[in-house]
């Protein structure tokens, strides 16, 4: 989710804006009002009068210069893109909207671990009937598994965020640290890092951030939820593999190994900067935000893949990104799923989306393996082609099952991992309470838990 | 302003059915409804607007309240099940405890504050009130929502010029939003918005005050501070008595400030940090829609008892 984020003023730790009523007010002030006239008055400039016409709920830059784009090259249909608020945001006007059975839109944006909620309340399009398989073989398997529920396809994934070791090489290379392979070596690296610098740390381990600590412990084997569509559910932060994971990080945390801030905060920021933390796990739109966020060590930061629980492994972990659903209730499944289709996966769309203004990192394979993409520079890595560990990272991304209850358990995060910053319990602990929380949220939706 | 919550009424006319060919009262009974018709009209498009805005959605909570929806197995009536999950649970009454304290310390400060200006400025010993008191109201005017976003900024750790003062005075490290200080900083922002407030119509209040009494008092030898606490505080204690209400009912409901601060640092505002988020996070957060109405109901009790304890209280007073 939120690759847009960290272009975004820092002050917001816009990372962390989830589902309170200020994202409304904020983005719908600082972003929603401008966005959605621009689109809307766009999209009305260049449709024909007969045109079908499609209404897009999106939130991220440049979606309304693909938008435009589609408009301009498909003269029988008309999408009108609306911004109803980024994430949270959109999704409870969108849960409304669909209760209401009212002013619900033809498509939405919609972030992967948010797909199962709609689709469990027959929600979304399957769109296999309209011929998206045709799709299947340009996206990155791990996009196209989490927008898929046995032969039914829900969305067209659009953007990912493959994550990756991005640290910073002289650091490195001054306490003579090799790039970790494994978790083992990461752990090592660390107490000799902080050893020889008691203010230094290996990198930044933020509790509270939901989607960041999910990415990782996918990326563990550790992922806590198993779904696969229906009416039972599997929740397992206590299991051995989620208690592996917190215990791992539990053990760094108290080392001071590991600085704490909160992702996206002017305190991460000044760690990086400062050589207080080392590396950072980084999403793949994580760099081109950074560059803008730190003062110094600029040039320094190099990419490697992930390192692994078992040596020789090659996952990689998902931190973000979104699809385009066709949304219940349309009268234009057909046109709306050849728009997501065209959005997602066509070289016309990509090249607006991951241009300046989008700077979206792809799940469509074209791009992904081309050599210019790969070959992307920025001022942050020097010389480095760090884009080409991302873009291998994308197609080694272990496809989480995420639950039907995100947004739940979004919500419900926060609160429950503020103490493992202040120190006031461990991450085991905090896993433990969560467990308890979700296990009795859950039931009480009317789902049979699994736990274990 | 001073009595919100009594509507004026025409006296129904006495007497009327009175013995013996009461042609003067059918008129006089005839007249009297005329006028309650004519009033009837006038308050009308207020009665319709509080039905529409008020009644309806809280009766439409209230029904809410009743059933549960769930993910899978849909809709279903609970009974009081919300109530009592709602009941059960430590994070709302926090919430609620919470708000107390909050207003316990936020009502008597901001009123003190108040009267302390309105005081100084009625009796016309500060110069340029005029403009000091258009100063003063000015928060008033700022949006809730901007001026937390307002404050966010200056307090933010590591950003705001106010930790930085602080650091320079070698206070070192101080975070605004760590769980120590969050609630003093809110009641800190709630103050600097409602002051003003408060303080203009305890003024207008004190300008009903007679001249005359001052200037015998002062004849009399009366300091300042004697004639503002004996003559003129007792003359407007309706007046902060109905403002202890209102301020007491807004403390309860306090939602803006904690949740705008929570987008800048999400770990100081809790879940159910006051029950107005409680209800909200739970709703809106959670989907729990129906447990969001259980919650809201039952903080609607809290408040509104509270409310029938201070107008029993008042009453008390205008006995004396």
């Amino acid at each position: 989710m939120r690759r847009f984020i960290s272009l975004r003023p820092q002050w917001l730790c816009a990372g962390r804006v989830r589902h309170r009523v200020t994202a409304v007010t904020l983005t719908a002030l600082a972003i929603g009002g401008v966005a959605s006239t621009g689109g809307a008055q766009a999209a009305a400039k260049g449709c024909s009068a007969n045109a079908t016409v499609l209404t897009f709920w999106g939130w991220s830059a440049g979606y309304n210069l693909a938008v435009d784009k589609f408009n301009a090259t498909h003269p029988s249909i008309c999408v009108k893109l609306e911004n109803a608020g980024a994430t949270t945001d959109e999704y409870t006007k969108l849960s409304d909207a669909l209760k209401a059975k009212s002013g619900t839109p033809d498509l939405a944006q919609i972030e992967y671990f948010e797909l199962p909620s709609f689709e469990i309340t027959h929600s979304l399009v399957n769109l296999a009937q309209y011929g998206i398989e045709s799709a299947k073989a340009h996206e990155a398997p791990a996009a196209w598994k989490e927008v898929s529920q046995g032969s039914a396809v829900y969305a067209m994934p659009v953007d990912l965020g493959s994550m990756a070791l991005y640290y910073n090489s002289k650091v490195f290379a001054a306490h003579g640290i090799q790039v970790p392979r494994t978790w083992a070596q990461f752990a090592t690296a660390a107490a000799k890092l902080h050893k020889s610098n008691r203010t230094a740390a290996i990198t930044n381990f933020d509790p509270e951030s939901t989607q960041d600590v999910l990415a990782l412990m996918e990326e563990f084997d550790a992922f806590p939820f198993t779904y696969t569509g229906g009416s039972t559910l599997g929740i397992h932060f206590t299991g051995a593999a989620s208690m592996g994971f917190a215990n791992y990080w539990q053990s760094l945390i108290s080392k001071k190994e590991v600085t704490l801030a909160a992702d996206f905060s002017p305190a991460q920021w000044a760690d990086f900067s400062d050589e207080a933390a080392a590396s950072r796990l980084s999403p793949a739109w994580g760099p081109v935000g950074m560059q803008l966020s730190i003062k110094k060590t600029l040039g320094d930061w190099r990419a490697a893949p992930l390192p692994q629980v078992k040596a020789g492994a090659d996952y990689a972990g998902n931190w973000g990104g979104s699809t385009v659903a066709v949304i219940a209730g349309t009268a234009h499944a057909k046109q709306a799923e050849e728009f997501a289709r065209w959005f997602g996966g066509s070289e016309a769309s990509w090249k607006i989306l991951s241009g300046p203004v989008g700077g979206a990192f792809p799940g469509y394979l074209p791009l992904l393996n081309s050599k210019a993409f790969q070959d992307t520079k920025l001022k942050i890595s020097g010389n480095s082609t760090y884009n080409s560990v991302f873009a291998s990272a994308a197609k080694h991304v272990v496809a989480a099952d995420w639950p039907p209850i995100m947004t739940a358990a979004l919500t419900q995060w926060t609160t429950t991992f503020a103490g493992v910053v202040t120190g006031n319990e461990t991450l085991p602990q905090a896993f433990k309470k969560f467990q308890a929380q979700m296990v009795k949220y859950a039931q009480a939706q009317g789902f049979k838990v699994t736990t274990g | 302003m001073h009595r919100p919550l009594s509507v004026e009424r025409s006296p129904a006319p006495k007497g009327a059915g009175g013995p013996a060919g009461s042609g003067h009262a059918a008129l006089r009974r005839g007249r009297a409804q005329m006028r309650e018709w004519k009033g009837g009209l006038f308050i009308a498009p207020h009665m319709l607007v509080l039905a529409l805005f008020m009644l309806a959605p809280t009766l439409y909570a209230v029904y809410q309240s009743l059933f549960t929806t769930k993910l899978i197995g849909g809709t279903s009536f609970s009974g009081f099940a919300n109530y009592s999950t709602v009941l059960q649970s430590s994070e709302f009454w926090s919430g609620v405890d919470r708000v107390l304290l909050f207003a316990v310390i936020q009502v008597p400060v901001t009123l003190v504050l108040a009267f302390f200006f309105a005081v100084i400025f009625e009796a016309g010993v500060v110069p340029f009130d005029r403009f000091f008191r258009t100063l003063f109201f000015m928060p008033f005017a700022v949006p809730g929502v901007v001026a937390s976003v307002m404050w966010s900024f200056l307090l933010l750790p590591h950003f705001g010029p106010y930790v930085k003062i602080l650091s320079d005075l070698s206070v070192k490290n101080v975070n605004f939003f760590s769980s120590g200080l969050i609630l003093p900083v809110i009641v800190m922002i709630v103050i600097w918005e409602w002051t003003g407030y408060n303080m203009t119509v305890l003024y207008t209040a004190l300008q009903a005050f007679p001249r005359e009494v001052v200037e015998a008092a002062i004849a009399d030898g009366a300091s300042f501070s004697r004639i503002a606490l004996r003559l003129k505080l007792p003359a407007v204690l309706p007046t902060i008595t109905m403002l202890v209400f209102i301020n007491t009912v807004g403390a309860l409901q306090l939602f803006t400030e904690p949740s705008i601060l929570s987008a800048f640092q999400p770990q100081a505002i809790s879940f159910g940090f006051t029950p107005s988020l409680y209800v909200y996070n739970t709703a809106v957060g959670s989907g729990e829609y129906n447990l969001g109405a259980a919650a809201a109901v039952l903080l609607a009790l809290i408040i509104g008892l509270l409310s029938v304890g201070a107008l029993a209280l008042r009453r008390g007073d205008r006995r004396i």
